[in-house]
């Protein structure tokens, strides 16, 4: 599964661009499920498992990573560009992207020449421009198209006590969690979307869930940690090597109580760690599959990912085990009908 | 190309003052010209005998602009300024620690969903370094006052672009040590000269203070980086990329040599661009120029974007034609 996780990660799939990933996932599945790929670019996935279903589950991650896209070329060959996704001003500023084969770089005015009130202030993200290195219009007009996406230029890293440090663990985690239930043995039949375009509206999530008409559905995702220095125990929201999260609500969707208790207990059964998200801040692609057509019961589980949506999330390897574990104990007693 | 992996080299090496990993390659790459010396602040020169004695000194500042942890707080580390670095591009960046062992971090940034609605930039000590380590990892492996650098290996953009950290002073270095190795390539230079790679001008231009004291020359010329164009600034106040070195014209700057640059480039049809400042500066050739009884100084600066930041920018053209104009500066000037 890490391997997975670092190639998922150090490839580029910012949303409506996710054909990378969803090859990649297609090539590690194959063999072990039936899959196809529906309109939008979701990857759908079918595993046998020893016995039939009485329910149908839906195992849900989203490929897309947030990035950015070219809207234009200046006169002295600098892009001018627009987030894809949620991105803070101050994440980008004097940051290195790729697009393509190419670098590029955030420029910034050099702060010699700011004014005092300029200094304590973000520049406005409209006014921020990729240097590639061109030196006008034509030059730049030789390597890049307007509508060109940049991703965030991020090694796939290990540090610290078991942390690992990477640009779109938000949500290749979830993918190679995924991925690493198809390759295992199931006592039923299960169901997987590796969806698209969740990052600008759980759009991927929409369709999946109608073609595969799900009973139950479970989100894995990348959460929110804020568990760091100066931020008060009351707003870290999560926090990293404290096992997997779930919410009882959250910015897209009230969640079922009975799932919710269901998901403790079965966390306490198997003796992993959860912790109950603090704050309904944010939302994930549940906010799209419950209300898919007349309504599917769905839980999200999640890593904690601290500085998430931007080029360097972090999160801790012990608790990856925690959210793919409690996700298949759930599994097992949703399609057994027993929630 | 060997002047690019020489600035390669240079600039991916450790040089927050107080490390030595730039000065290592730089003594690699001088010592076959002639003897090199370290000095107390942190700085590295070469002196190379040439036919005449007479010394052009030439300097370039390489030490770059960096950190120093303040506090160690759990797995989070706190930093100050060590020169001046642009704190509106640290949030979310990468920056080794050089503690016990080298190590990874990056500084914290909160995401957007939980952001408030605000653009005020934090003062850096409000800011700080994940190392991702416990409490006593973390005291084991850092102390107060280890140096912090950033993590960017340098890259080649189009053309002839190269982004990376410390570009500024590395590019002057890589000039200034070219230019050596082509007057040295045939045989002894026209005149002495010392290659001053000074220390500690982010802090306030210390290392040449004390380089040009010890090497007292009849001649300096200051390599270093100035503004590349750029958006919202003035264009009279910076050089354009790709278009040759930035020569200084200022009070403090002596006009003769800085006119016979000019003249070079023009008999030579070599680029360049003129630099007016008004007063001093702002590079080691303000204080080269009054050591003891003064020194007679020159400034060329190559244009660099994003200055202060992980991702300088510059043209390695503008840093080979700033080799060949000093070289040749040096063959016409010592007759």
């Amino acid at each position: 599964m890490m391997n997975n996780l670092k190639n998922l990660c150090l490839l580029d799939g910012v949303s409506g661009n996710e054909s990378k990933v969803a090859e990649y996932i297609v090539n590690e599945i194959t063999p072990f499920a039936e899959c196809y790929i529906d309109p939008l670019g979701n990857v759908i996935a079918h595993k046998r498992g020893t016995s039939d279903a009485k329910k149908r589950v839906l195992f849900d991650a989203h490929m897309d990573e947030v990035g950015l896209i070219i809207t234009g070329i200046k006169d002295n060959g600098m892009l001018t560009f627009s987030c894809v996704g949620g991105i803070n001003t101050e994440v980008l500023l004097a940051k290195r992207v790729k697009i393509g084969d190419l670098y590029g770089v955030i420029c910034v005015k050099p702060i010699h020449m700011l004014s005092d009130d300029e200094k304590k202030k973000l520049p406005d993200k409209d006014s921020l421009l990729i240097d590639i290195g061109a030196s006008s219009k034509k030059e730049a007009e030789e390597y890049i198209e307007i509508g060109d996406i940049a991703v965030f230029e991020s090694d796939y890293i290990e540090f610290g006590d078991n942390k690992i440090k990477a640009k779109a663990i938000d949500d290749r985690l979830g993918c190679a969690i995924l991925i690493d239930i198809i390759k295992s043995d199931l006592p039923f039949d299960a169901w997987f979307s590796f969806t698209v375009q969740e990052e600008v509206g759980l759009r991927g999530a929409k369709t999946a869930t109608f073609n595969v008409n799900p009973d139950f559905a479970i989100a894995i995702e990348a959460t929110t940690a804020c568990d760091i220095i100066d931020t008060p125990e009351n707003k870290s929201v999560c926090k990293l090597n404290e096992g997997a999260v779930v919410s009882f609500m959250d910015g897209s969707t009230l969640y079922e109580k009975s799932l919710f208790d269901a998901t403790i207990n079965t966390t306490k059964n198997i003796g992993k760690k959860i912790q109950v998200k603090r704050g309904t801040s944010g939302g994930n692609n549940a906010g799209a599959i419950h209300l898919t057509k007349n309504g599917v019961r769905t839980i999200s589980l999640s890593i904690p990912c601290r500085y998430l949506h931007s080029p360097e999330c972090v999160i801790d390897k012990r608790d990856i085990e925690s959210v793919r574990d409690i996700a298949v104990g759930l599994f097992e007693q949703m399609a057994d009908d027993r929630i | 190309m060997e002047l690019k992996e020489l600035l390669f080299k240079l600039a991916d090496a450790d040089g927050v003052s107080g490390l030595d990993g730039a000065l290592d390659i730089a003594e690699k790459k001088l010592s076959p010209l002639g003897k090199v010396n370290r000095d107390n602040m942190g700085g590295l020169a070469v002196e190379i005998k040439g036919i005449k004695d007479y010394t052009i000194l030439l300097d370039a500042h390489i030490d770059e602009i960096g950190m120093m942890v303040t506090a160690i707080d759990d797995g989070f580390i706190r930093v100050a300024k060590c020169g001046g670095i642009d704190v509106r591009t640290l949030i979310s960046q990468e920056v080794v620690i050089h503690g016990k062992e080298s190590i990874f971090g990056v500084f914290c940034s909160i995401p957007p969903h939980l952001k408030k609605d605000s653009n005020e930039i934090p003062d850096i000590d409000e800011m700080a370094i994940d190392t991702g380590l416990s409490k006593v990892e973390t005291e084991n492996i850092i102390s107060i006052g280890d140096r912090v650098s950033f993590r960017q290996k340098a890259v080649s953009l189009i053309g002839d672009r190269v982004t990376g950290k410390s570009l500024d002073n590395r590019a002057g270095c890589a000039a200034v040590i070219e230019a050596a190795k082509l007057l040295c390539a045939d045989g002894e230079p026209p005149c002495n000269i010392v290659v001053s790679l000074s220390a500690q001008e982010e802090l306030g231009l210390r290392g040449a203070r004390t380089a040009t004291y010890n090497y007292f020359p009849n001649e300096a010329i200051v390599v270093d980086v100035s503004f590349g164009a750029f958006q919202g600034i003035p264009s009279q106040k910076t050089g354009k990329l790709s278009n040759g070195p930035m020569i200084c014209i200022s009070p403090i700057t002596d006009r003769y040599m800085t006119n016979s640059l000019i003249d070079i480039c023009e008999e030579e049809n070599m680029p360049y661009q003129r630099e007016v400042c008004g007063s001093s500066t702002g590079t080691n050739a303000d204080i080269i120029s009054v050591t003891k009884s003064g020194v007679r100084t020159a400034l060329v600066s190559i244009p660099l974007l994003n200055m202060h930041t992980a991702a300088e920018t510059i043209s390695i053209s503008d840093v080979e034609n700033t080799a060949k104009l000093i070289a040749e500066y040096i063959r016409k000037a010592v007759k």
